[in-house]
């Protein structure tokens, strides 16, 4: 099916994208167009225009900031968050994560940005970022605000953001120890991810916090306090005895949808493997770390 | 899709029927129910149901129709319609019943809700909770428009 017909606008400068998006009562960004395309085209969504944010300067640069944050542009493509030597080195875990977004013609054109504004519910990035403390820069007609990954997703495919604002950039703050994301891998179902986060204390041995997120389990990615809070203070070598101690049990708290690629106990199952899996990387990341 | 409901009410089955049969009113209890049209009392409406999904819309303009109204104790309804643009289909079949109690009356509230076209593609699971949560929102309007009645 070929889309309805919209009106194409390209700005150059992000004031003129904002005025742009504010003239008709259907208007989109379009950076990758992976899903927006695909959604015209099937004509579940409509669109009276686009606004291709291709022609914006500085939209995709991928950076460290003088606080030592990083930077990673909205259009960045999953395919250079994958390739960034900055972010291989400063967070591998999202750079792997971004190696197994969909195909590879998807993270060559796809971006992060659209990625989270889109929400699919099935999404990875929104839910490691999540554990990750980033926030968001959206930019609008009243300004700019920043909102943490943890508000930005609202529920399947409704986040935060304003129709009339840009999601510009994201920033990650500096981590204090390892961080993991795990998933099943594209195509294999159901689609279930979990992100995790460790803060280490000086010396590298004691875990000092943990953030983990879990996402496609339910709307949005969701976190589970008592898991967190049994990693908080322990040896990086007893981690996963500890978890062994609230598991699997401290799992129920989770929002769980049954689909048709699985049950709500499957879909569980399967994140306590994952689970596991992140807390094994981390240890083994953290032992790299100190030596 | 099947939701069930029922609520006791102090008034008494006739005072319950006038609120219900007041269709402007009952609509305003739908969310994103618009733009209700009489065409025949008690037997024919149209109406025009608005949803929105994060980006995605939807714009049905519904034909409605009580099937039987057994006054004051029972009305069958049934509606449906087309989104022109998705070819997104919703159809609702509805039992309404009042039954006399000593102190009041209960109400029940039977409705079958289907979903069909491309617009479920992207996730039953999703829509299936969205028509839930309407149906509660529904329920709590309902609630308190017959409480003050």
């Amino acid at each position: 099916m070929r889309p309805a017909a919209f009106e194409y606008l390209r700005p150059t400068a992000r004031n003129e994208a904002i005025r742009d998006v504010q003239g008709s009562d259907a208007a989109f960004f379009y950076a990758g167009g992976t899903e927006l395309l695909l959604a015209l085209k099937m004509r579940v969504l409509r669109a009276d225009r686009l606004i291709d944010l291709k022609r914006i300067p500085d939209l995709d640069s991928i950076h460290l900031s003088e606080q030592g944050d990083l930077i990673v542009g909205a259009r960045a493509t999953h395919r250079q968050i994958e390739t960034s030597a900055l972010i291989q080195e400063a967070l591998p875990a999202l750079s792997q994560l971004c190696s197994q977004v969909a195909n590879i013609r998807v993270r060559s054109v796809g971006t992060i940005g659209g990625n989270l504004c889109f929400a699919e519910p099935h999404a990875d990035p929104a839910t490691l970022l999540a554990a990750l403390g980033a926030r968001l820069h959206l930019v609008g007609p009243e300004g700019e605000r920043v909102v943490a990954a943890d508000e930005f997703v609202l529920g399947e495919f409704e986040t935060v953001r304003g129709e009339h604002e840009m999601l510009t950039h994201i920033v990650i703050p500096p981590q204090a120890g390892p961080s993991s994301y795990r998933r099943f891998r594209h195509g294999e179902r159901p689609s279930v991810g979990v992100g995790m986060s460790w803060r280490l204390a000086k010396g590298g041995k004691v875990i000092e916090s943990v953030r983990i997120r879990f996402g496609a389990l339910g709307p949005r990615p969701q976190s589970v306090e008592a898991v967190e809070r049994c990693l908080a203070g322990v040896e990086i070598d007893n981690a996963s005895d500890e978890l062994a101690v609230v598991l699997p049990d401290a799992l129920d708290a989770l929002e769980v949808i049954s689909d048709r690629h699985g049950g709500d106990d499957y879909k569980r199952h399967i994140a306590l493997t994952l689970l596991k899996r992140c807390v094994a990387d981390c240890r083994e990341a953290a032992v790299v770390r100190r030596s | 899709m099947q939701f069930t409901m029922s609520m006791d009410l102090s008034a008494a089955p006739e005072e319950m029927w006038r609120v219900l049969t007041d269709v402007k009113r009952i609509s305003e209890c739908i969310p994103g129910c618009e733009n209700v049209q009489e065409i025949e009392r008690l037997a024919v409406y149209t109406a025009t149901v608005k949803q929105k999904i994060g980006p995605f819309k939807l714009e049905v303009p519904a034909d409605i129709r009580i099937d039987d109204a057994d006054e004051p104790a029972r009305v069958r309804m049934h509606a449906a319609g087309s989104d022109k643009f998705t070819g997104t289909r919703l159809s609702v079949v509805m039992d309404v019943t009042l039954v006399p109690e000593e102190k009041g009356t209960r109400l029940t509230v039977d409705a079958q809700f289907e979903v069909n076209g491309r617009l479920v593609t992207l996730g039953m699971p999703m829509i299936k909770r969205r028509a839930e949560q309407n149906f509660q929102e529904f329920e709590s309007r309902l609630q308190a428009l017959l409480e003050k009645a």
